[in-house]
């Protein structure tokens, strides 16, 4: 079994996961100030979100 | 039974979409205010916490570990409070060690102006009701005033408590 395209896959669903979910406490906070960013810090998520998508860029795949 | 790509890539996929409920269940869970009152102790060491912030501008103050207060520099102090949901008053509770100077505390109404309080002992409890008092970004804002402050006086917050009511 080759655990490349795998883990690929994996990775890409944790991926959108995060992005949507990020995505949508981000509208909840800008409905109602505070509800989502005094328990869970936002902007480190976003940093998170992007250092992820970088990771993904450089990960080798067959064309 | 050996898992197949397939299997390990729905698994994985689930797991993630838990954590994400998980996540937004949480929130929720914080956000659901059942009871009638609701209390926040200021940490006199920190200016920003979860629910307050302040007091502020912090180069007005500073914090006296040994006795375990905050110690006024100059005035006026600002504070924010969170309001998760409506209420009704808001109380304001605690000690102060005042030296014979005159403590004004304020609330922010709707029409920017402010309506005032005055504290007349070091162990003190005001109430303000919250009709009109401006909420932005679901937050009240305070002011604390002492006209009279000078450089040499010894004015120190060891307490302050501020509880919301419905």
């Amino acid at each position: 079994m080759n655990i490349g395209p795998i883990f690929r896959k994996v990775y890409r669903d944790f991926f959108s996961t995060a992005f949507f979910t990020w995505l949508i406490l981000l509208m909840i906070e800008f409905f109602d100030r505070g509800s989502v960013h005094r328990f869970i810090n936002l902007e480190y998520w976003f940093y998170f979100l992007l250092l992820a998508s970088l990771v993904f860029m450089f990960f080798p795949h067959k064309h | 039974m050996l898992l197949d790509a397939q299997k390990i890539i729905h698994l994985f996929r689930y797991f993630w979409l838990l954590l994400a409920f998980s996540c937004g269940l949480y929130i929720l869970s914080q956000n659901i205010i059942h009871s009638r009152d609701l209390s926040y102790q200021l940490n006199l060491q920190e200016n920003i916490s979860q629910n307050l912030e302040g007091l502020y501008p912090v180069q007005r103050t500073s914090y006296q570990a040994d006795t375990q207060s905050l110690q006024i520099l100059a005035e006026p102090l600002y504070l924010q409070a969170y309001v998760p949901v409506k209420f009704k008053q808001v109380q304001l509770s605690g000690h102060w060690f005042l030296n014979n100077q005159i403590l004004d505390i304020g609330l922010k109404q709707k029409d920017a102006t402010w309506v005032w309080q005055k504290v007349s002992n070091d162990d003190f409890v005001l109430t303000f009701a919250l009709d009109n008092a401006q909420i932005t970004n679901n937050k009240l804002e305070f002011i604390f005033s002492l006209p009279n402050l000078t450089p040499t006086d010894q004015v120190m917050l060891k307490d302050l408590v501020i509880t919301l009511k419905r």
